[in-house]
Order: structure tokens, then C-alpha cells, then sequence
């Protein structure tokens, strides 16, 4: 489940799926995330939360990314979960983010990058076209992440926020 | 998040609306909306009009930044936009492009009449449901090599045609008989690859779909004759495009420019727009990328015509031959293509981005099929699943005053989100039944989220390109029976 402090906030931006996230901490922001469009894809209770069982095997996936700066990771993580959806069923439940770093520099590539582990499950067939029939457990899919409105940012008071929207 | 534009807006004619040049910093060209005074109000709401402008702010745009009459808000240029770069100094972008690359849409005609059709559309339905793989996380039936997977990539329909798929005639009535030659299957990722390659020959989701259709109303029946419509006719509409192989090459490329900015020079206002030259390395790269994309999404429209035809044929004990199921047209509405037009009296070749928009070729052009080259390039205009779907043609105005483009559907209204609220898929159901069109969809929300409602009326925006001259009226399509993805 995604931390107490964390606020995932849904709103409506060209006709597809958008959210904004404020956590206490960069790692976290990139967690909500992360959950909020696992949320998206295998609709449950909350974001994080539990699903039905039966509806595949548990798994966990590494993503290690680097990028120039912070939206490019966000838009970069996104991607890689959409990713890991589209090309082998995986949806991810909870992320560990390790050595979530940011160097503010002018130039050069890598400026921003991570290490982290997604704990999750790989859906059976059975489940996914069970799903379409019954129309039972997927939700929107997103195809992609955007830099349409993107945004990461350190808050006044210390906490971290993102805004992503996502094609559908 | 939703805006209001209050920029400036100078009345050109009657259906051309001006954003100046000055309007903004860094815009090159004037950006003009193809609408009329009630479109123009509609289109003042979200940032689809500010987005247009940021599409005149691209390095080597040619002539003003366009948008048809079903602009609406999109992720760099805004849905319904056009840009024309120049080849030698001019940028190409993935943002004017969109993520599903040559998402299109065919006719299909057939020799029945309507009387035939009405009481089998829920049987048919149900069987076109079954047999046309369709909606989330689906794998399609066609298993490839990697080898077989790159001839998808550099042949497209025509790989499909020559695999059994189709025949000749049908990429005789392709945009680009199915194959842009500038395919290079090197450009594209092995996760673009790994991504889309199960997927060949399958609709997805969203507002992808197999329709039946009832042509309803001739409007110009000499046209029609040569297109081969006539009233009460059953017609069947596919809608889709190239998967996650496309999306995937959009995101690949997107980062790639985003980093390719700073090499040349280039700012644009929204990341979104992120580009290259289109002479550049990463520019061809992405052009060849695209390429392959288009030629995927040509392939996989031509491999569920396949399944159309061999669902229809099974329902009606026939052959697709005998009930005359031969392509009418395919035509993209996101891609980006070299042509040529006329820049300041002189010949000019450009790059012609179209993001939710569609060519209109006149009468006689070189790229219209010979068929139909007497009066011009068929228009295939999709609309929401409880209205209506049009047939148009191209025309001489279009090459005038809006790059060889017209509109590409009817533009959504609400959002995915907004739709779902307003009613629920049993909701959405019904109401379609009462209109008489039969639906089965395939994943949990599509109904809801394509709700007729959620759509501008596809009547209204066809209006407006008939009477701005930049497509005609053909004939009116109304739905009988819908696939959703």
C-alpha cells in the first residue's frame, strides 16, 4: 500500500487518464506513481491494495533507468511499467525504490536515475480473456507515458509532487 | 485542468479562423482552425488552440499550422492538427504524429442489401466478436520469426496480401498501396519488436473497432457509382492501427529527441514537440522507425479483413467472392508523409505531419488509385458507434488551403473518465439497442468510455468540410453492429 502521506489525485486531461502525486519524499512521489497506473490497469480497493487471487503467478521485475533530468525518469518508469504489462501480463503491486538520485547540472545525460524492484503478479491468459468476456478486472490500459503537462517538483515544505498523463 | 482560449482569433472567410503569428513568441507561421463560428466556440475549450500554436513555433513550417474541424486536445499538436516542415531546413516530430502511428480506418463493401443483413447483425456480431481478436493484453493468431517479423516492418499490406491475406485489389485501394518504401526495420527497437509483433492482426482496445453498416443516404450518387455505393447497402468499417509497436516507436523516438534539442539548437514550448531535422540522422531514423510503424499498422488492418471476410463468410455460408466483399479504401489519419503541393505558386516537397487528420487528394492526382482518380481519393470518416460514419472525397480546395487534408472523425467531447461517470456500460448498451445497433466489446470499460455522448456529432464536423470545400459528401453510413476493443 502506498505510504499514508501519499496523495493520488485523478483529473481529466485530453480525453484519457492523468494524475497528480504529493508524497514526503522522491522515491515515494515515484511509488505513487507507479501504483496509481497499476491502479489504472487492475482496478482494486486502492492504489497498492490486493487483488482477487487466482488472476496470475507473483513475480517481481528490477527496472534500473537513467535519464537527464526527473520528468524524462517519471515519463521513462511509466513507460516501463506499461512496458511490462504489454509484453508479458505483469502488473505491479509495490515498488522498492533504491538510490533514487538527482544531480542538478547543465548538461550531459544520467543526471537522473534509479534502481528498484516491482513485487507484482503476471496474469494467466485465462485471466486476461476471462476479463474481457466477463468484463471482471482490467481497467483502462495505458499505452504510454507523455510529457504532456509533466511535472516533478519539490514542494515548499520539503514534500515532492508529479503530475503524468498518460496515453490511452 | 480544463482552459478556455482567450487568444486572438482574426475571421478569415466563413470557415477559416486565424491565430496571428504574433499571438505568441517563437511561432513561426500563423496557425488557422478549418471551422465554422459554433465548431469555433467548442474548439476555445481545453488547450487544443494553444496547442496549435505551438505547432506553428516548429523550424521549417510551411504555411500556416492547420487544424480541421474536429480539433480537440491532444499531446503536442492537438488532435486534428496538420503541419507541412520543409525537407531542407524544417524538423520532424513525434508529437505531430501521435503514439498510434497510421491508426486508420477501411471500408469494406458487400453485395448485401439490408433486408439481407438485419436478421442475422446480433449472430454476426457475436461472430466477428469471436473470431477478430480484439481488446487488452490480446495475442493475435499469427505467429512470426524474427526474420518474417522485419518483412512486416519494410512490406507491410503487402506482406499481408502475399501471406494470403488479401488480395491484389486490396492494396490497389491503400493509401500508399500499404508499403511506405522509407521503412527500415533496423531504426525500430527490439521492445518495439517484442512489444507489437504479438499483436499482428488484432484490433486493441479504445475506440478500435469492427462495425456493420447500412449506407443511409447517397448524397452524390456519380461519385458513388464510381466508388461502388448505393443506398441500403451493407458496408463494414475496420478501425485500428499499429499496436504497441507504434507506441513503442513513439516513445523510443520521443526520448530521442527530447536529447536531440540541445544538439540542434531547437526550443520548442512543449516537450511534447520535442524533434530533429528531418535531413538529421535522428530525423531519418524516426521517419524510417515511423515507417516501418505504418507499414505494421497497414499489415495489421489488412490481416482483420482477412478475419472480416472469413467471419461474414461462415455467417451467410458464402465466400467473401460471392458476397462481393472488396475494399472500398484505407486511408491513416496519424502519420507523417513526403508530398508534394504548391508553396507560393512554385512546387514544393514537404513533409506533411497529419495527427487526426486525413488526406483529401483531388480529382486526377497522381496518388489517387485509377479507379477512383476521376474523382478523387476516397475519404473514409468514422464516427461514434450511435451515429453516423461517412464516405467523402477529396477535392482541389483541400490542396489549397489545407495541405490535402480534411478531418479525420468526429473528436472526442468528454473524457474517458467524464463518459465512464455519465453512464455504465449496461447504461450505453441499451440506449445503442434502442437505436437499433447491436454491441459486444471486449474489455471492461470500452462501452462506457465510447459512448456516443462522449463525441462531438460526426454530422456536424462532415458539414463543415463540405461546405469549406475540403472534402465532399459522398454518402452517410449508419451502424447496425459494433466490436469494441
Amino acid at each position: 500500500m502506498a505510504d499514508v502521506k501519499t496523495i493520488i489525485e485523478p483529473f481529466d486531461e485530453a480525453g484519457d487518464a492523468a494524475f497528480r502525486v504529493t508524497a514526503s519524499s522522491l522515491p515515494e512521489v515515484f511509488t505513487g506513481c507507479g501504483l496509481a497506473l497499476s491502479n489504472l490497469i487492475l482496478p482494486r480497493a486502492e492504489p497498492g491494495g490486493v487483488c482477487r487471487p487466482g488472476l496470475g503467478t507473483p513475480a517481481m521485475r528490477r527496472i534500473k533507468l537513467a535519464a537527464p533530468d526527473l520528468e524524462s525518469l517519471l515519463v521513462g518508469f511509466a513507460n516501463e511499467v506499461v512496458f511490462l504489462f504489454d509484453s508479458e501480463a505483469f502488473v505491479p503491486m509495490q515498488f522498492r525504490f533504491h538510490e533514487l538520485t538527482y544531480m542538478e547540472r547543465d548538461e550531459g545525460e544520467g543526471s537522473a536515475r534509479f534502481e528498484a524492484e516491482a513485487d507484482g503478479i503476471v496474469l494467466t491468459e485465462d485471466a486476461i480473456h476471462s476479463a474481457a468476456d466477463q468484463g471482471a478486472i482490467l481497467g483502462l490500459v495505458p499505452k504510454a507515458a507523455s510529457y504532456h503537462m509533466i511535472e516533478v517538483a519539490e514542494l515548499a515544505d520539503g514534500r515532492w509532487t508529479a503530475r503524468l498523463v498518460l496515453d490511452a | 485542468m480544463s482552459s478556455v482560449w482567450k487568444g486572438p482569433l482574426e475571421m478569415i472567410d466563413e470557415f477559416r479562423w486565424r491565430i496571428p503569428s504574433h499571438y505568441k513568441q517563437g511561432m513561426r507561421a500563423d496557425a488557422v482552425v478549418v471551422t465554422d463560428s459554433e465548431g469555433l466556440e467548442v474548439a476555445r475549450d481545453g488547450e487544443a488552440l494553444e496547442q496549435l500554436a505551438n505547432s506553428a513555433c516548429l523550424p521549417g513550417i510551411s504555411g500556416p499550422a492547420l487544424a480541421m474541424p474536429d480539433i480537440h486536445s491532444g499531446y503536442g499538436f492537438p488532435i486534428g492538427g496538420v503541419g507541412a516542415m520543409r525537407l531542407e531546413d524544417g524538423v520532424i516530430t513525434p508529437g505531430g504524429i501521435g503514439f498510434d502511428i497510421n491508426c486508420g480506418v477501411r471500408l469494406i463493401r458487400t453485395n448485401l442489401e439490408l433486408a439481407d443483413a438485419t436478421p442475422k447483425v446480433k449472430s454476426w456480431i457475436d461472430r466477428l466478436y469471436r473470431d477478430v481478436p480484439s481488446g487488452l493484453g490480446t495475442r493475435g493468431p499469427i505467429q512470426l520469426s524474427a526474420s518474417e517479423v522485419r518483412k512486416v516492418l519494410e512490406r507491410g499490406a503487402q506482406w499481408a496480401v502475399h501471406s494470403g491475406y488479401g488480395s491484389e485489389a486490396d492494396l490497389e485501394c491503400t493509401e500508399d498501396g500499404g508499403k511506405m518504401e522509407a521503412a527500415d526495420s533496423a531504426a525500430v527497437s527490439a521492445r518495439a519488436m517484442e512489444r507489437g509483433m504479438p499483436q499482428l492482426g488484432t484490433m486493441g482496445s479504445g475506440n478500435h473497432f469492427v462495425e456493420i453498416q447500412v449506407v443511409e443516404e447517397v448524397s452524390a450518387p456519380d461519385v458513388a457509382k464510381v466508388l461502388e455505393i448505393h443506398e441500403n447497402q451493407i458496408v463494414m468499417m475496420i478501425h485500428t492501427g499499429s499496436r504497441g509497436l507504434g507506441h513503442q516507436v513513439c516513445t523510443d523516438y520521443l526520448a530521442t529527441m527530447n536529447a536531440a534539442l540541445k544538439k540542434y539548437g531547437i526550443t520548442v514550448p512543449d516537450r511534447q514537440l520535442a524533434c530533429a531535422p528531418f535531413e538529421s540522422p535522428e530525423g531519418q531514423r524516426y521517419y524510417a522507425a515511423m515507417a516501418c510503424a505504418a507499414n505494421f499498422a497497414w499489415a495489421n488492418r489488412q490481416c482483420i479483413t482477412h478475419w472480416v471476410r472469413q467471419a461474414s463468410a461462415r455467417e451467410f455460408g458464402s465466400t467473401p467472392e460471392s458476397l462481393g466483399m472488396t475494399l472500398l479504401y484505407d486511408v491513416c489519419h496519424n502519420i507523417a508523409k513526403i508530398e508534394e503541393h504548391c508553396v507560393d505558386g512554385r512546387p514544393r516537397r514537404l513533409c506533411v505531419h497529419r495527427k487526426g487528420a486525413t488526406r483529401a487528394f483531388p480529382p486526377g492526382h497522381k496518388d489517387v488509385p485509377a479507379a477512383y482518380r476521376g474523382v478523387g481519393q476516397p475519404v473514409i470518416v468514422p464516427g461514434d458507434m450511435g451515429r453516423n460514419s461517412y464516405v467523402l472525397v477529396g477535392t482541389q480546395k483541400a490542396m489549397e488551403v489545407s495541405f490535402g487534408s480534411t478531418c479525420h472523425g468526429a473528436g472526442r467531447l468528454m473524457s474517458r473518465n467524464e463518459a465512464m461517470k455519465a453512464q455504465s456500460p449496461a447504461q450505453v448498451r441499451q440506449s445503442l439497442a434502442q437505436a437499433g445497433v447491436y454491441a459486444r466489446a471486449a474489455s471492461k470499460s470500452a462501452l462506457a468510455e465510447e459512448a456516443p455522448e462522449a463525441y462531438k456529432d460526426v454530422n456536424d464536423i462532415v458539414d463543415i468540410t463540405h461546405k469549406a470545400g475540403i472534402s465532399i459528401k459522398v454518402a452517410r453510413l449508419r451502424p447496425l453492429g459494433v466490436v469494441k476493443g
